[in-house]
């Protein structure tokens, strides 16, 4: 897969589990993403990491709002007394699965780990110049992002 | 018919049992369980004739659960809704293995459970 096949995947399957599965309206990003993601201080911003084995191999990571980690889980469960983590999670475990899927077709042998959670305190939280694919998008004005560094090994 | 929903995350439990309420079951009729192991102390009480479950879990996987519950002979007693957004073609197999024929990949909407908890329950 070339890199602007994967960074196809990567868009539209982000895309789409934002908008048909968590219910958010996501607006394009633009031209200036490096602007979107190099502005951004990323405070109080939920990082979710999950690691792929097998016919692909690597890191997926989503950047997302703490705020808008709230409103899917809200949206999803109905819970309004969860923190947002739980959902930030899921999300990931969605779109990485889903990625993996696209790139490999139906016979795809991989393993994934459980996703695992931080709270960004800063911009160090990404280092997007060391990822193969990068999805951005702006929900409620607010940069999302989801990147996968890694490599195919079909 | 009593549901367990086997997902080690409280918003994908969460979204089935909303689904499963609007289609009308009752919520003591709903049972919930975190991780596979919790799912089989479960189902080996009984009384359970139909699990919605996640694969990739801690503890115990999904694929797990469903050889514990074959080899405890409890399988046939109910039907198994994989709900997961895992597609690796190994576990699929080995879940077909088991007579596992339900799959609903993750994102899915509301009326997939819903027509397919409405299909099992006239069966």
């Amino acid at each position: 897969m070339t890199q602007p096949e994967l960074q196809h995947v990567l868009e539209k399957t982000f895309l789409e589990v934002l908008e048909q599965h968590a219910f958010l309206l996501p607006d394009p990003a633009g031209a200036a993403v490096s602007e979107v993601i190099g502005g951004n201080s990323f405070a109080d911003y939920a990082k979710v990491t999950m690691r792929a084995a097998g016919d692909m191999t690597g890191l997926f990571t989503m950047l997302l709002p703490m705020s808008v980690c709230r409103e899917v889980e809200s949206n999803l469960s109905g819970a309004d007394d969860g923190t947002g983590e739980d959902a930030a999670k899921e999300l990931m475990n969605i779109i990485g699965s889903n990625v993996l899927s696209a790139m490999i077709g139906p016979n795809a042998r991989y393993d994934i780990s459980i996703p695992d959670f931080t709270l960004c305190s800063g911009e160090t939280c990404v280092d997007s110049g060391s990822a193969n694919a990068l999805a951005c998008f702006l929900v409620d004005g607010l940069p999302v992002l989801f990147l996968w560094s890694g490599k195919v090994c079909t | 018919v009593k549901v367990l929903i086997v997902d080690d995350s409280r918003t994908g439990r969460g979204y089935i049992m909303k689904t499963l309420l609007i289609a009308g079951v009752g919520p003591a009729d709903i049972l919930q369980a975190q991780n596979g192991q919790e799912a089989v102390d479960v189902l080996s009480q009984g009384g359970v004739g139909m699990v919605f479950l996640d694969i990739n879990m801690p503890v115990m996987n999904g694929v797990d659960v469903v050889r514990s519950i074959a080899e405890k002979g409890l399988l046939s007693s109910m039907a198994v809704i994989i709900t997961s957004s895992l597609s690796d073609v190994s576990k699929i197999e080995a879940l077909k293995a088991f007579g596992v024929s339900h799959f609903v990949k993750k994102p899915f909407k509301p009326e997939e459970i819903n027509s397919i908890y409405s299909l099992l329950r006239k069966q």
